[in-house]
């Protein structure tokens, strides 16, 4: 049997996640034993000549950047219309004179998809209350840009330089809508397996910080609160996504008034149908905001991965694909034949940790794939093929389950010969309703013509268009070989 | 017709429970002067009397003149011919009518009516000898068992589970007994003989079969890679196994005529009702895909093998009509 616990890290990981962004919802009331505020006590660090330096300086930096910068970060609420009530709060801080406030994508996403159910605030240091309007979104990177009237031309600027690790930063919010806090914590460079930047951040963050800044000792942001992963292990939203986002503001917001404008031309073509295309709109703002920055973000990487001449790697009698991406993380574990399991097996299973937040119990950008290599010396053909079928089963992508937004799978199983095998292959894949083009697609596969021994190969992705997902499929299946 | 017959109910399988005419007429009533006493307190002391019209004062030999009537001697409740009250004193009845009286029916014969040809008896030599012993059947009952733990023993694990086999069997034979009893039971209802080991012997024969059959659904999902053929496959498994144990079962246990038929329609109605509602059931939204996953061994379907070019085909054929359906 497989043992559980190599994949332990990566659950956990995952569970930390999640949490953080589920717990984006928790209510002001939740009485929470905030065991983490113990963490202030820090790593000892080797004594050095600018480490002290900084020890002296740090103690008073904490407070002199609070002070400077508390009035430019805020707290950012969707309020529930209905009840007039906050649904899930965040913070974000101002980046312009001009009264732009960052924030991250997953703390307005209730609005993003329900904008006529939700509506967004943000509360300053002085607990005066305004509203906000939401001008563009990066889904991919988790960020968002919102615009206020009538605040102070103040705003903290944006770091445009490189950092060392060990580094000391800053990351401001209001966590669990406590009130405004700031933590000191270390920049420890990017997190090296990952699809996208993402600075880790020694520090720990907590529910309700999330779009905050986080700044250097100068006052400047170096990057965007975005999530935790275990005690006084933080993740960063690097401040150049913030900045391209900032650049990619006029035309975003000039696509949507384009889209605006069809919807509204269209709307006067049919008076019949007058009021459907201005709901749609309403609802479906920045859908295709979102779809095209998750096409260009899959096209990105499934092409550079494919681009890739294929390495293999032999996996018992087999020769598989080896790592696809630098992004992977890859686990393995090998299972002897005893006297309780009559068989033997080489497992490995490579997985991206990094997923695409769109909103509550929908993820995108899975991408795993595992092999398996089983032999028996002691079970007979029908015992050792009905102990296959146990492993002949798809994986799941549990990223999202609802109706709303997928199809149920299709699925196409057949017997193929390759390279004078015989493999049984199902392959299934399901559509996103509101993102056209882009599916879900999983891949099975397993060895059927020998007596003892079989492969079976698993592979999944979500979040992928059509196309990388048969080149991803058609190139693993054609790579594999086998050794004799 | 010279005498009469009422038949006072159908008993099958029993001596049948008529009551012949003496001195060509029948009395019927509560009171015990009558031929026929009906303890049924909806019936007069008296209710009828019927007797044979003689009227063969022209010709004797013309039987049509012969005519039997029944005489209402008691109107507190209406008497029923057919069905339809009888408001006169007096009415005719002949062979195969229906007496209605209190809560009674009785049925007039005609002694000459024409009987049904005899059917000819299946398996008559040993599945109805009353001279089967308890060996033959145990010895089916012993073999399913066995058959049933060395298929799962060949199929499942290495390891002789001795207790789990054995205690699988014990629950497959205790259902067989189970079976042959309840189906016993109801002979002795239907036809006053129980047959105990001739059902048992049945049963156990048709479970050996169904024990044999049960793997070929997953072969023949596994050979075709389609969920489709396996669970029609699994239908005409059932509907041949739960068929032919129910056809033996009533042909045992009942004197109805036609079992084969009525075990077929009963499969199939259990089968419907299965069918349907798993397809109502069947929720229209699943996270899950429904893909063949059965594995066989050693019997790789050659002749199902695809290259793979014909396999992308067909995917990218399933993405059209995925696309096609979401335009929709």
């Amino acid at each position: 049997m497989k043992t559980p616990f190599m994949k332990l890290p990566i659950l956990y990981l995952f569970s930390c996640l999640l949490s953080i962004l589920y717990s984006a919802n928790i209510s002001a009331e939740e009485i929470l034993n905030d065991v983490e505020s113990d963490s202030v006590v820090e790593q000892t660090i080797l004594p050095s000549e600018s480490s002290l330096d900084n020890k002296i300086t740090n103690d008073k930096t904490a407070s002199l950047l609070f002070a400077d910068l508390r009035e430019q970060v805020y707290q950012i609420r969707v309020i529930d219309i209905a009840s007039g009530d906050k649904f899930t709060i965040g913070s974000g801080f101002q980046i312009s004179a001009e009264g732009h406030i960052a924030t991250n994508f997953h703390v307005v996403s209730p609005f993003i998809h329900e904008p006529k159910k939700y509506r967004l605030e943000f509360a300053s240091f002085d607990e005066s209350v305004s509203s906000a309007e939401l001008l563009a979104v990066d889904v991919v990177h988790d960020l968002a840009i919102l615009h206020a009237d009538g605040l102070a031309e103040v705003y903290i600027p944006l770091k445009n330089g490189e950092l060392k690790q060990g580094d000391r930063i800053y990351s401001m919010g209001n966590p669990r809508d406590l009130g405004m806090t700031i933590i000191e914590g270390t920049y420890n460079g990017f997190v090296q397996t990952s699809r996208y930047q993402k600075i880790l951040f020694s520090g720990s963050l907590n529910s309700g910080m999330s779009g905050g800044p986080t700044v250097d000792a100068n006052g400047e942001v170096v990057g965007i609160n975005v999530s935790k992963g275990g005690e006084q292990l933080s993740f960063l939203v690097p401040v150049d996504n913030l900045a391209a986002l900032i650049v990619n503001l006029p035309d975003q917001i000039a696509e949507r008034y384009l889209l605006a404008q069809t919807a509204d031309s269209q709307a006067q073509d049919s008076t019949e149908q007058a009021e459907e295309p201005i709901e749609e709109k309403a609802s479906g703002e920045f859908d295709k905001i979102i779809r095209d920055a998750l096409l260009a973000d899959q096209t990105e990487f499934y092409q550079r991965l494919l681009e890739q001449p294929v390495e293999l790697e032999a996996l018992g009698e087999l020769m598989l694909p080896a790592k696809l991406s630098d992004a992977l993380k890859c686990w393995g574990h090998t299972v002897d034949q005893k006297e309780d399991n009559k068989y033997a097996g080489v497992h490995q299973h490579c997985r991206l940790e990094d997923q695409i937040y769109i909103k509550d119990s929908f993820y995108v950008g899975d991408f795993f794939y595992d092999y398996e290599w089983i032999t028996t010396t002691e079970l007979n053909q029908l015992q050792f093929y009905n102990f296959l079928q146990t492993r002949f089963n798809h994986s799941r992508l549990s990223n999202v389950y609802d109706k709303e937004h997928v199809t149920n799978y299709q699925c196409q199983t057949n017997f193929i010969n390759l390279t004078g095998h015989s493999w049984k292959v199902s392959t299934c894949f399901r559509a996103y309703k509101r993102y056209l083009g882009l599916y879900d697609a999983i891949l099975l596969m397993a060895s059927v013509d020998e007596r003892d021994k079989a492969a079976v190969i698993t592979m999944g992705a979500s979040g992928v268009d059509r196309k990388n997902a048969m080149e991803l499929f058609k190139r693993t299946m054609e790579s594999v070989q086998w050794n004799r | 017709m010279e005498s009469l017959i009422i038949q006072l109910g159908v008993k099958p399988g029993r001596f049948a429970e008529l009551l012949r005419s003496k001195n060509n007429e029948i009395t019927v009533g509560r009171s015990y002067e009558n031929n026929a006493v009906l303890q049924d307190p909806y019936i007069a002391p008296k209710l009828l009397r019927i007797y044979r019209e003689d009227k063969t004062a022209q010709d004797e030999s013309d039987v049509a003149n012969e005519v039997w009537r029944a005489d209402i001697l008691d109107h507190t409740n209406p008497v029923l011919l057919n069905g339809e009250p009888v408001l006169s004193d007096s009415v005719v009845v002949k062979d195969s009518d229906r007496l209605t009286v209190g809560r009674t029916v009785l049925t007039i014969i005609d002694p000459q009516r024409p009987v049904e040809t005899t059917r000819k008896l299946i398996l008559s030599a040993w599945l109805h000898s009353t001279s089967i012993g308890f060996l033959i059947p145990c010895v089916a009952l012993i073999i399913a068992c066995l058959l049933d733990g060395f298929f799962d023993y060949i199929q499942l694990s290495a390891d002789l589970k001795w207790k789990q086999y054995a205690y699988a069997s014990l629950i497959s034979a205790l259902a067989i007994i189970l079976w042959a009893g309840i189906w016993a039971i109801a002979g002795h209802i239907f036809r006053s003989q129980y047959h105990f080991r001739q059902q048992l012997l049945v049963t156990s024969l048709v479970y050996i079969l169904v024990v044999l059959l049960t793997p070929l659904p997953a072969y023949f999902e596994f050979a075709f890679a389609s969920m489709g053929a396996g669970q029609w496959t699994n239908y005409a498994v059932t509907l041949l196994g739960v068929g032919l144990l129910l056809k033996f079962n009533l042909f045992l246990a009942t004197n109805i005529k036609r079992t084969s038929m009525i075990a077929m329609i009963t499969t199939v109605g259990i089968l419907s009702f299965a069918y349907g509602s798993t397809q109502f059931l069947k929720e229209d939204f699943s996270t899950s895909p429904a893909y063949s996953g059965v594995l066989k061994a050693p019997f790789t379907p050659r002749f199902a093998e695809r290259t793979a070019e014909q396999y992308w085909l067909a995917v990218e054929q399933r993405f059209d009509d995925l696309d096609k359906e979401l335009e929709n």
